[in-house]
């Protein structure tokens, strides 16, 4: 998971993020991307042409990222370091922050599986 | 034996307008019991706007049933748009303007000569001055013994003659005419003799004389501006044709009940007012109702008694017709209209044409679009020659023909669908040419009232609106459409088009 996260460096706290820090975060990232596509595609993409746009695509890709960056943030800072909201420090905010950007970048790969499964959005975001 | 061909034979200015409004009918994907319809028009005004308009209406339809059914198995697709072949029209070339006058016509002044003074004595007692001095280019105006002598032509020409090498022996024959006027009275009953008339020596004959014939005869339904006729402006005196009428009902029961097997008579007490033109291009008269309910005795003929293949196997040898409808109310909408399937056909094309005018070509360039992608059309779709036909039928033709139907002008008018989301109502009538494209807005309300006292279904609430959804609807069944192989992308679209508005008509209405 270390080199998953190349972009983030906490060497103080090494031995959490490398314990279960990486992979908590690595499990958020995973299971609400799959969430937020699967609505999109699954559930939204059979039901109704409504969200059947790019403009709306891209709406669940920046709720998808908020959705991540704040439940890293919660469980990351509350339940693996233990923190109180107010003493997060630096680092977890960072990691949140990056998960984030990687669960956009998910959350497109997913799309292009998710999208063949869709009655309605099947050429969202990209026609092939 | 496959079904058979009607040869359907429309006589003068009524009869182009009924076989228009049997284009719209048949457009509508009514079922016919024919395998296909082969138009004979018949007018001495080659060019009568009528006569024109008709042809447009029929290359249009055409080119759009070639584009989707050519190749495509009979009994397939039946109740689709455009599903019945309808062949280019035949015109019987009897042009008025080569005989000039019936005096010319009838080489009058070589019966001075010796021996022909009794002749010439009967033609002057048939005759007045007027009628033998009457140029034949616009028509008879009304006068049916000029008519009859004219017409005798229509046999010897190209058409007729290709019509009888073609006739097969379970064809059938419908004539469509009116009999007020000068050609349609004229046309019928000779039509009727030819056909009967075991010793003419046409080309299959036998079959010909034995063919199962109807006749739809249209009584007087409009009157014409008489302050012209009595300025000498004008031949057509709109104030005979009652009288007119009579004598030709007279004649018929006389002459003709015994020779024609199935007749429609079709006509309305409640007039329609036009402006009175001898003919040629500025006689267009607008789509009245009852060439709406001729037209439908057409299509009530193929269903007559199907399995008969000659006169002989019918059950009843003649039968005789009459339209009516129950309530006598100025506007006739879809719940005025037999609860057969025709209300319910139209209200389909009806939901069709506004998808095409107003949507279709936002949805061809929609390149996220799910049925779009799946039928795998071309970006440039909506420029390629399908669309555009379909486009064209849409807004040249059928809204026209609507709007027309509905014109104060008409004593009875047909309203079945709110002509208010026509926006250039003004200048389509106005328009000579009548090629201009009728110009539409419908918005997602509207799309809930287009049906004339019949709302569609609404489920919207406090907190849900509705709407009509076709793109959503096409979708939904592309890929059912896919699976059916036709390996035609035209049929794909249509047959989508087809089954998507019959679901939407089925969640939004109950006739």
């Amino acid at each position: 998971m270390e080199n998953f996260y190349f972009l983030f460096e906490d060497l103080d706290n090494w031995d959490v993020w490398d314990e279960k820090g990486y992979l908590i975060g690595f499990i958020i990232l995973l299971v609400t991307s799959l969430v937020i596509t699967a609505v999109y595609y699954l559930y939204l993409g059979r039901k109704s042409m409504r969200f059947s746009t790019v403009g709306k695509w891209f709406l669940f890709s920046v709720v998808n990222f908020i959705l991540v960056f704040v439940i890293t943030l919660i469980i990351e800072g509350l339940t693996i370091f233990e923190l109180s909201f107010g003493s997060f420090y630096f680092e977890i905010w960072l990691f949140a922050i990056i998960n984030s950007f990687y669960a956009f970048v998910f959350y497109i790969l997913l799309s292009l599986i998710f999208k063949r499964l869709s009655v309605f959005s099947k050429f969202i975001p990209v026609k092939f | 034996m496959s079904k058979p061909k009607l040869y359907l034979f429309a006589i003068g200015g009524t009869g182009s307008r009924v076989l228009r409004s049997l284009t719209i009918l048949l457009a509508s994907g009514i079922k016919t019991n024919t395998e296909k319809i082969i138009p004979m028009i018949i007018d001495t005004d080659i060019n009568n706007g009528d006569v024109e308009k008709c042809r447009n209406i029929i290359k249009n339809y055409n080119d759009i049933h070639n584009a989707i059914y050519n190749g495509v198995r009979e009994e397939e697709s039946q109740g689709e748009f455009f599903r019945t072949k309808i062949m280019p029209p035949k015109e019987l070339n009897v042009s008025g303007s080569d005989y000039g006058t019936l005096k010319e016509m009838v080489g009058y002044n070589s019966l001075d000569a010796k021996g022909f003074e009794k002749t010439r004595a009967f033609f002057d007692l048939l005759y007045s001055n007027k009628n033998k001095d009457m140029p034949l280019e616009k028509g008879f105006l009304g006068n049916p013994n000029v008519g009859s002598v004219v017409l005798k032509n229509v046999v010897e020409s190209n058409a007729f003659r290709e019509f009888t090498q073609d006739f097969s022996q379970n064809d059938r024959i419908f004539v469509i005419s009116s009999i007020f006027g000068g050609t349609g009275a004229a046309g019928f009953p000779l039509l009727m003799n030819v056909f009967r008339d075991e010793n003419s020596g046409l080309n299959n004959g036998n079959y010909i004389n034995n063919a199962i014939i109807g006749g739809v005869s249209v009584l007087p339904y409009f009157q014409v501006d008489v302050d012209k006729f009595n300025a000498g402006e004008s031949a057509i005196n709109s104030g005979t044709f009652i009288t007119k009428t009579k004598a030709a009902l007279a004649y018929y029961n006389r002459n003709l009940k015994h020779l024609v097997n199935t007749m429609y008579y079709a006509g309305d007490t409640r007039q329609s007012n036009y402006e009175n033109f001898e003919g040629g291009i500025e006689q267009k008269n607008p789509s009245n109702f009852i060439e709406l309910t001729a037209a439908s005795s057409i299509l009530d003929f193929l269903d007559y008694d199907v399995n008969a293949n000659t006169k002989e196997d019918l059950q009843i040898s003649s039968k005789f017709f009459e339209y009516g409808i129950t309530t006598d109310i100025g506007v006739v909408d879809l719940s005025h209209i037999k609860k057969d399937n025709l209300s319910e056909q139209l209200l389909h094309f009806h939901y069709y044409n506004v998808y095409v005018s107003n949507y279709m070509k936002d949805a061809l360039t929609d390149e996220k679009l799910a049925w779009r992608n799946e039928l795998k059309l071309s970006s440039n779709y909506h420029n390629q020659n399908f669309f555009k036909e379909l486009e064209k039928f849409a807004t040249v033709h059928y809204y026209r023909w609507l709007l027309e139907a509905s014109l104060d002008q008409h004593d009875r008018k047909f309203l079945p669908f709110d002509n208010s989301i026509i926006v250039n109502r003004e200048e389509i009538l106005k328009d000579v040419s009548d090629m201009m494209p009728v110009k539409v807005a419908v918005d997602d309300k509207k799309l809930f009232t287009l049906v004339t006292g019949i709302p569609a279904k609404n489920s919207s609430n406090f907190f849900k609106k509705d709407y009509i959804k076709y793109d959503e609807e096409f979708s939904k069944i592309a890929q059912k459409i896919l699976e059916l192989h036709y390996g035609n992308t035209e049929r794909n679209v249509h047959t989508l088009l087809n089954q998507g508005i019959k679901n939407i008509i089925a969640e939004r209405y109950v006739l």
